[in-house]
């Protein structure tokens, strides 16, 4: 493909339509006037998605123009808008064709890993699951046009969704039989007959109902000859190859008195050749197929001159007979003279049909770009369509400019289109041609749109993931990022789709924000949980603090459960263990058991699994145990107690905080402490 | 776009707007005004709550700016007052001044906080003609660091780099502390783009590189994030009514070039003619790939580089719903 061909999209894209804001932030008409009033826009885009904050600024600020103190009604507003939407009536179209997509990448993906392991015929073994998918595509599209077209309110919007629906489901089949259906084993590879499916399924024509009015409105044969939509119709359905239709309706017809006895006949005649069109078979060489195809054609080109002597002879007579006339014209038109189908086509999807089917019925896809040339040639391109574009450049096998106009159409279309060409290998061309991969460039683009919407993140993020490359998974990692997340459902799947993907950045960073939240809101157990995940001993110690200073407040001992649930999930921190010995040593404490409450405090001390702050209270807590009436410390216990004690008073970290060692270490419950061993000694020693 | 896709709502400000700020997830937004506010709002889809107005300013205040969510909530102004306040929320009392910056003698125009990976630094831009650096360091106070004759009439914009330098991603170790890139680029009165990167040697930052093409002043600057593209871009734009796209290639580095100097930056002008006024502000979306441009017209058209590496027009909002 030339680059000329790409640069005339350039230009058409930048007269396309833009995206507006309705009402608009300046009055219509007062662009000079506001702009004079040191006003202008500000905007920042939105971190999610394609949109952005509006609103009226002032240029310069009010010292620097004027004391009069001059406000508009649009200085207070602004605007939150979205460039992009999705409306709602699209949503099950994306999840059903979102399920396809990530079935098809599945399939690719098991299909190279059997390529890999077992050295398997990947492309055919390939090739007909992916037209399984392309159908399951097709089948989206159509579902969404019949769910359009069954809304109770027919609104503009609604009609031009069906438009877009169905012009994307007309370029996708269309590039299903180019290169998926005639690629696949065991099947006739010529695309005419897919061609005429393919021409007769989008375009239909005539219409059954058309057909149906005929038939309804004229019971007998001189009605149906007096019936002036009669020969349009019947002309519609030999371009379209609607032999068998034509052959009825012409029988019909035939015993008409309103016929002259030469109409009638050959009526009857065209009725039993278009019954005998041949008809290709996967079983029939093309050999065989074109000998009896020249044989049918040849019965033609002898009707069509008998019927043209008879009509020469008429000439100069006052009484045209037009039935005899319309009659040549279909033959005409059946015996594929260009200049007859040209003549009765009225698009040019009509001719290029009748030219396949009449003409070259064997004809494969390396045939499309010649024919479509010499088709389109008499049309005047500039009034076609973007679909007419789209069509006419996947019959000219000219891909990447097919693709620019697909994304013209719906930005869907496109990002799915290059996805499965690049399945079939024939994404190479548009890579050469293009200077960023478009396969990459279009899902990116997908993905982003359905970011923001609060049900399809998780479809955006695999159109982002899916991109293989390391621009989806840095775009991916950033959006995922920024979920807003305001359920422990929504973390859950916003964590689920970090490990689908393996983006540990961001799930780190996701339990950090985690847990931070849950610490905010007072759930200490499950921001414990979070902070675990990324290994945050600094915020894990925090927390472990926080619930230790509520307990010195309150003197109430509540945070057990909180360390029950975060313990048994096996996660394993000194504070916590800590803060789990102290609910220990306090639930023997209250049960009596003063020795074994006794063995828990000292174990805690000597361990050093306690914070230095804690140790005062620690040691305070020793006090009702060395002055009870059980002793249990002996005097090795003591000994270790006053060593925990001396240390304390040498450690330098509480001693540089002069504040927290006076608010800690209560020299009056030191002295205390002190009585109590030196008492407890005693004791001991006695009971020795 | 209509109304309907639109959330529109009364600021309560008593004067003219000068900026408005989404936070990193787009759920609150802070505006400014040159009635000496700031103004917060929580903002969730269709609707909007006004949460508060922060009142320590004493002139016009040009810009906010949402610090990274792992600092908590934090947010930056600088004021036609000459200062630059760090606003910290405490959950449950709202927010509070943490950090007066008041080194400038003249209105700040512009703040833009680092890349995260980089720390909580913010860089500010002033009509004095310098630039600061504002850091929290790790003795838990701020630090300020000037940056005298930045852009001798006056800094309008600042924006900083990428940390990750373009095709860098997949090579090991890139986001390490050591290999991060630690830049910036500032706009100012001298028509002049200069960019800024740090030396180690001389522990400030120090320009590298000159960028001249604008003929009036630079009203902003903006890089683009980095997703893993193998260029760095910079978008500026001028009261000389253009905008430039400035790539660097990163084959040759960002840090340095052939003769170990800078690479060389390629200069691409965004529209084939000029925009027809002052253009004021260029942004890029979060994944680098849609770049929006307000114009003097009134006009904020998006950009996006196409499949053949040109840039087109997508889309545009305009003063009316005129379509373009």
């Amino acid at each position: 493909m030339s680059r000329k061909k790409v640069d005339r999209f350039v230009i058409m894209r930048e007269k396309e339509a833009a995206t507006h804001l309705s009402p608009g932030l300046f009055p219509a008409g007062t662009q000079n006037e506001w702009t004079a009033q040191n006003r202008t826009l500000t905007f920042t885009a939105h971190p999610l998605n394609n949109g952005c904050a509006l609103a009226v600024a002032g240029k310069e600020p009010r010292e620097r123009i004027s004391k009069e103190k001059r406000v508009f009604e649009q200085d207070e507003k602004v605007y939150i808008c979205r460039m992009e939407s999705v409306p709602d009536e699209r949503l099950p179209f994306i999840y059903d064709s979102h399920a396809v997509f990530m079935s098809l990448q599945n399939i690719m993906k098991a299909a190279a890993l059997d390529f890999e392991d077992t050295g398997t015929e990947r492309f055919s073994v390939s090739i007909n699951n992916i037209l399984q998918m392309s159908t399951l595509y097709r089948e989206a599209m159509l579902r969404q046009v019949r769910v359009l077209q069954e809304a109770e309110r027919q609104t503009e919007f609604i009609s031009m969704e069906i438009d877009v629906f169905q012009s994307m489901h007309a370029v996708w089949h269309l590039l299903e039989i180019i290169y998926l259906t005639t690629n696949t084993h065991g099947l006739n590879s010529s695309i005419v007959p897919h061609f005429m499916g393919w021409l007769n399924f989008n375009f239909p024509a005539p219409l059954a109902e058309e057909g149906q009015k005929i038939v309804d409105s004229s019971s007998t044969a001189d009605a149906l000859a007096a019936n002036a939509d009669l020969w349009p119709y019947l002309k519609k359905l030999a371009l379209r190859g609607h032999v068998s239709i034509l052959a009825n309706m012409l029988e019909r017809l035939a015993p008409s008195k309103l016929l002259s006895a030469a109409a009638a006949r050959w009526a009857r005649d065209i009725a039993r050749v278009s019954r005998d069109m041949p008809l290709g078979s996967d079983e029939e060489t093309a050999g065989s197929f074109n000998a009896r195809w020249r044989q049918w054609n040849a019965e033609l080109q002898n009707v069509a001159t008998a019927i043209r002597n008879l009509i020469s002879e008429d000439e100069g007579s006052t009484s045209n007979d037009a039935a005899l006339e319309s009659l040549y014209n279909i033959v005409d038109v059946m015996r594929g003279d260009v200049d007859a189908i040209s003549i009765q086509g009225q698009i040019w999807q009509d001719i290029m049909g009748a030219v396949l089917l009449y003409n070259e019925p064997t004809a494969q896809v390396d045939r499309l770009p010649a024919l479509v040339g010499v088709v389109v040639e008499q049309f005047q391109t500039s009034e076609f369509s973007v679909l007419d574009n789209a069509l006419v450049a996947l019959l000219n096998h000219d891909l990447p400019e097919f693709l620019v106009y697909c994304n013209q159409i719906e930005s869907w279309l496109s990002a799915h289109l290059a996805d499965i060409m690049d399945h079939i290998s024939i994404l190479g061309i548009c890579r050469r041609v293009f200077a960023v991969d478009p396969r990459e460039y279009y899902l990116l683009a997908l993905g982003e749109t359905y970011l923001s919407h609060e049900n399809l993140w998780r479809v955006g993020l695999d159109y982002l993931g899916m991109t293989n490359t390391s621009a989806g998974v840095l775009v991916m990692e950033e959006c995922v990022m920024r979920v807003p997340i305001e359920s422990d459902r929504k973390a859950e799947q916003v964590l689920r789709m970090c490990d689908k993907y393996r983006l540990k950045r961001a799930k780190d960073r996701i339990h950090r924000q985690l847990g931070r939240q849950k610490w905010q809101r007072g759930r200490f157990g499950a921001a414990i949980r979070h902070f675990a995940y990324v290994n945050d001993q600094g915020s894990i110690g925090q927390i472990c603090d926080q619930l230790w200073n509520e307990y010195l407040e309150s003197g109430k001992l509540k945070y057990g459960p909180v360390i029950d649930g975060v313990v048994a999930s096996g996660l394993r921190h000194e504070r916590l263990q800590f803060l789990t010995r102290y609910r220990d040593f306090h639930v023997c404490y209250n049960a009596g058991d003063f020795v074994e409450s006794g063995k828990i405090l000292l174990s805690i001390l000597l361990s050093e699994i306690a914070p230095p702050y804690a140790i005062p209270d620690l040691l305070v807590d020793t006090i009702p145990l060395l002055e009870g009436d059980t002793l249990v410390f002996s005097s090795e216990d003591t000994f270790e107690l006053l060593r925990c004690a001396e240390s304390l008073l040498r450690n330098p970290v509480l001693l540089s905080s002069a504040d927290t060692a006076s608010e800690n270490i209560d020299k009056s419950e030191l002295s205390i402490f002190n009585v109590a061993c030196a008492r407890n000694l005693a004791r001991s020693f006695v009971a020795m | 776009m209509t109304s309907s896709e639109t959330l529109q709502f009364d600021t309560q400000h008593e004067d003219m707007i000068h900026d408005a700020q989404l936070d990193y997830y787009g759920k609150r937004l802070a505006t400014c005004s040159s009635d000496g506010t700031i103004h917060l709002f929580d903002v969730n889809g269709k609707q909007q709550k006004f949460l508060e107005a922060l009142k320590e300013h004493s002139g016009p205040v040009w810009q906010v700016a949402w610090a990274h969510p792992k600092y908590g909530s934090v947010l930056a102004s600088c004021s036609y007052d000459g200062t630059v306040l760090i606003w910290k929320e405490t959950p449950g009392s709202g927010f509070s001044v943490i950090k007066k910056h008041d080194k400038h003698q003249a209105s700040v125009n512009a703040i833009a906080w680092a890349p995260h990976e980089l720390g909580p630094v913010l860089l500010c831009g002033s009509s004095d003609g310098k630039i600061s650096l504002l850091t929290f360091t790790e003795e838990g106070v701020w630090d300020a660091q000037m940056i005298r004759g930045a852009h001798a009439t006056g800094v309008n914009a600042v924006s900083w780099a990428p940390v990750i330098a373009a095709g860098a991603l997949n090579q090991p170790g890139a986001s390490q502390k050591t290999n991060l890139v630690r830049q910036f680029a500032s706009g100012g009165c001298d028509n002049n783009v200069k960019i800024w990167a740090y030396s180690e040697d001389n522990k400030t930052y120090e320009v590298i590189q000159t960028l001249e093409a604008h003929r009036d002043w630079v009203r902003d600057v903006a890089y683009a994030p980095n997703i893993g593209l193998p260029r760095t871009y910079l978008a500026t734009c001028s009261q000389d009514k253009n905008v430039y796209i400035w790539t660097q290639d990163a084959t040759t580095g960002q840090n340095s070039g052939a003769q170990g100097g800078p690479a060389e930056w390629t200069r691409c002008q965004l529209s084939a003619t000029p925009f027809p006024d002052v253009v004021w502000r260029v942004s890029w979306s979060m994944s680098g790939n849609v770049l929006a441009v307000s114009c003097g017209d009134n006009k904020i058209t998006l950009w996006k580089e196409n499949l053949k590496g040109e840039w087109e027009r997508i889309s545009e909002v305009n003063e009316n719903g005129q379509r373009a």
